[in-house]
């Protein structure tokens, strides 16, 4: 007689003891299944809406100032090169600096700023000190159309204006690259870049950027926004303008958008050692979590309910094969008296718990389905309405790619297929295999005397 | 050549400061076709001793030889499975199988039969094939009793040894399962060792081996 069919007369002719142990082990499995449910759908939505929205890979300093709050200090962008030339990579965000040189003078300075382009920002905003209010002094502001077009024209705070000796109507120059050097992948460099002043603005706060010239020992401010916005970020590719990035630029919060989700791991692998502390990579930014935040939070439920149910199941199960182990001691006993060797008395353990966690797989995996669907369809119903009023903060270009709540309820689809049950019979295995490691123990210990006691 | 030979077999055990000796160089044989009964005190090691020749506890001091190979060298799992079967008091029947299924698990281990086997050694020792096939619960004592005999025999081995085998039985059961050992040493040639307390079962035997408790050794009467 097979330790399968010992285990299965076992299991048979014990139908009060099995049947509790079988709703023990199905209410158990029935929350892991759940769980497991929700959590492979949650990470199929995330995979496919990370593949439609993008992958914006913020590398940033979690760094924080007592006296600043947090601070998002400047990483070289000498050293971010090799990282946003990967393979991965389709687009770069950033904010940056780039240092002037001006030949005549032998002189240099930083000028740092932003991407975001906001006219009504240089005349309306009120928010001091921390927003600098500006007053255009000589010239004329931009227009809208030369912002569109990345027209070769700049409009640069007094002190930058007095520090490069320029007026309306001269022409700065950008760039002058130190050595020959060429992006990857991209058009060749010019060494110099020129732009017209077309006017020159006030901005008295300072709180404003800084503007350092580090290699002369000088600094000044400039409220650099609207010459960052025009001169050099909005249109006008760094790379392309002929400045030197790899010398000269010094990028703030660059956020990578890679064209795989699947390439952030690889890409951090890589790059992790060349990017030192405090600067690490973040996986989504903000706007991406904006609309994963609820699937996200619902795996993040899942993940946990899975992992503590499995850390209960397994203590739980232990705990009843030993209790029942206990009351057998007499069986084993008589099996090895008729010769039996461990080994046999241990798969027959083993085939009892297999036969119970197969039943219980059938009918977890069936209720568990049940119990994912109307736990979080709801939930994820309300949160994505939610999710949806804030959808207005997001950019115009990921708004653009945003899935529809539909659309997206349709990727979160429950659904019983196979991947979901093999998973949950490998998670039963490898539960129910811990849970039978203390009872064999337990069994390696008895001998074969236990029976005369 | 003896089928089992004991040789200068010691045993003894912690017992508060000191140690007690319950067997002290015992030296015995078992022959085929014989049936011995061990008797003693309770406590003056009668178990001890089956356990040891049954093979289900090493011997540390002296040697246990079957047909001549020390039980270490055959090794006790091959020999419990091959060359022993065991009957016990309390019949020791696995509650929830069939009498059938009890003696078909064992005729499993040792590769010795089938279903049709198994009814067949039931039927010899009584127990029909409706009965065989009842959850052992439902049989009497004396039912129990030959389940377990006919398991023991389900490996056909040289050897039955059995403990109190009629401890739990009546009168009349007891004294079948007396007859049942006699056949089985006299007519099938087994060497069937009992351990009891029964006198009625001790005076049936070919050979009463008396233990003593407080040398450990042992005296041997021959009554047939």
């Amino acid at each position: 007689m097979s330790a399968f069919h010992r285990a299965w007369l076992s299991i048979l002719r014990k139908p009060v003891k099995n049947g509790i142990l079988l709703l023990v082990v199905v209410l158990l499995t029935t929350l892991m299944a759940s769980a497991l449910a929700i959590k492979i759908a949650g990470d199929r939505t995330l995979l496919d809406l990370q593949r439609r929205i993008g992958v914006n890979v913020e590398i940033a300093p979690e760094r924080f100032d007592v006296m600043m709050g947090s601070v998002s200090p400047y990483i070289s962008y000498a050293r971010l090169e090799p990282i946003i030339n990967d393979e991965h990579v389709v687009s770069l965000d950033y904010s940056f600096g780039f240092h002037f040189y001006e030949e005549q003078t032998q002189s240099s300075f930083l000028l740092m700023g932003t991407q975001s382009p906001d006219l009504g920002y240089f005349s309306t905003s009120t928010y001091a000190p921390f927003t600098p209010i500006t007053n255009l002094i000589s010239g004329r502001m931009l227009t809208q159309s030369e912002i569109e077009n990345g027209d070769p024209v700049i409009l640069l705070d007094e002190s930058s204006a007095a520090i490069l000796n320029v007026a309306v109507g001269d022409t700065v120059r950008m760039g002058g690259s130190y050595e020959n050097w060429k992006a990857p992948g991209l058009d060749p460099f010019s060494a110099y870049f020129e732009l017209t002043v077309i006017g020159i603005y006030q901005n008295g706060n300072p709180l404003s950027d800084i503007v350092e010239l580090p290699a002369l020992g000088l600094q000044g401010f400039s409220s650099n926004k609207l010459v960052d916005t025009q001169a050099i970020a909005w249109r006008m590719n760094m790379r392309k303008v002929g400045l030197n990035p790899a010398i000269q630029g010094i990028v703030r919060n660059p956020i990578i958008v890679l064209d795989d989700f699947e390439g952030v791991n690889a890409l951090r692998e890589r790059y992790a050692k060349t990017l030192q502390t405090p600067y690490k990579f973040n996986f989504l930014s903000e706007q991406v979590l904006a609309v994963l935040g609820p699937i996200g939070t619902l795996r993040q439920i899942a993940n946990a309910v899975l992992s503590f149910t499995i850390a209960i199941s397994i203590a739980v199960f232990t705990l009843i094969i030993l209790l029942f182990l206990k009351e057998r001691r007499k069986e084993i006993g008589i099996y090895f008296a008729i010769g039996h060797q461990r080994r046999s008395i241990i798969a027959q353990i083993w085939a009892e718990v297999a036969i119970i966690g197969a039943f219980a797989i059938g009918l977890a995996g069936l209720a568990g389905q049940w119990a994912a669907t109307v736990f979080s369809n709801e939930l994820i119903r309300l949160q994505l309405i939610m999710a949806q009023s804030q959808k207005d903060t997001l950019p115009a270009h990921v708004l653009a790619k945003l899935p529809t709540p539909a659309e997206i309820a349709e990727l979160y689809a429950i659904r019983l297929d196979v991947s979901y049950l093999l998973l949950l019979a490998l998670i039963m295995v490898v539960t129910l295999s811990l849970a039978t490691v203390l009872p064999i123990i337990n069994i390696l210990r008895q001998s074969p005397k236990d029976i005369l006691q | 050549m003896a089928l089992l030979e004991i040789e200068n077999v010691s045993f003894t055990y912690p017992d508060g400061e000191g140690y007690r000796t319950i067997l002290n160089q015992v030296n015995l044989e078992f022959n085929q076709g014989t049936f011995y009964t061990i008797v003693g005190a309770s406590g003056s090691g009668k178990t001890t001793f089956l356990t040891l020749i049954a093979g289900m506890d090493q011997v540390h001091d002296g040697s246990i030889r079957y047909n001549g190979k020390a039980l270490s060298e055959i090794g006790l799992w091959t020999y419990r499975r091959q060359h022993v079967g065991m009957v016990f008091q309390n019949f020791n029947l696995i509650p929830y199988m069939t009498g059938l299924e009890n003696v078909m698990v064992a005729m499993g281990i040792a590769k010795t039969g089938n279903k049709a086997t198994a009814l067949k050694l039931l039927e010899t020792l009584g127990i029909g094939a409706t009965k065989a096939k009842r959850s052992v619960r439902r049989l009497s004592g004396g039912e129990q009793q030959r389940v377990a005999i006919a398991r023991a025999l389900a490996n056909n081995p040289d050897i039955i040894i059995a403990d109190e085998p009629s401890g739990n039985l009546d009168g009349a059961t007891e004294t079948a399962i007396i007859g049942l050992f006699q056949r089985l040493a006299h007519d099938q040639g087994k060497c069937v060792i009992v351990v009891t307390h029964s006198e009625k079962v001790a005076s049936n035997a070919d050979v009463i081996l008396r233990l003593h408790p407080t040398d450990g050794t042992f005296e041997k009467d021959i009554l047939q």
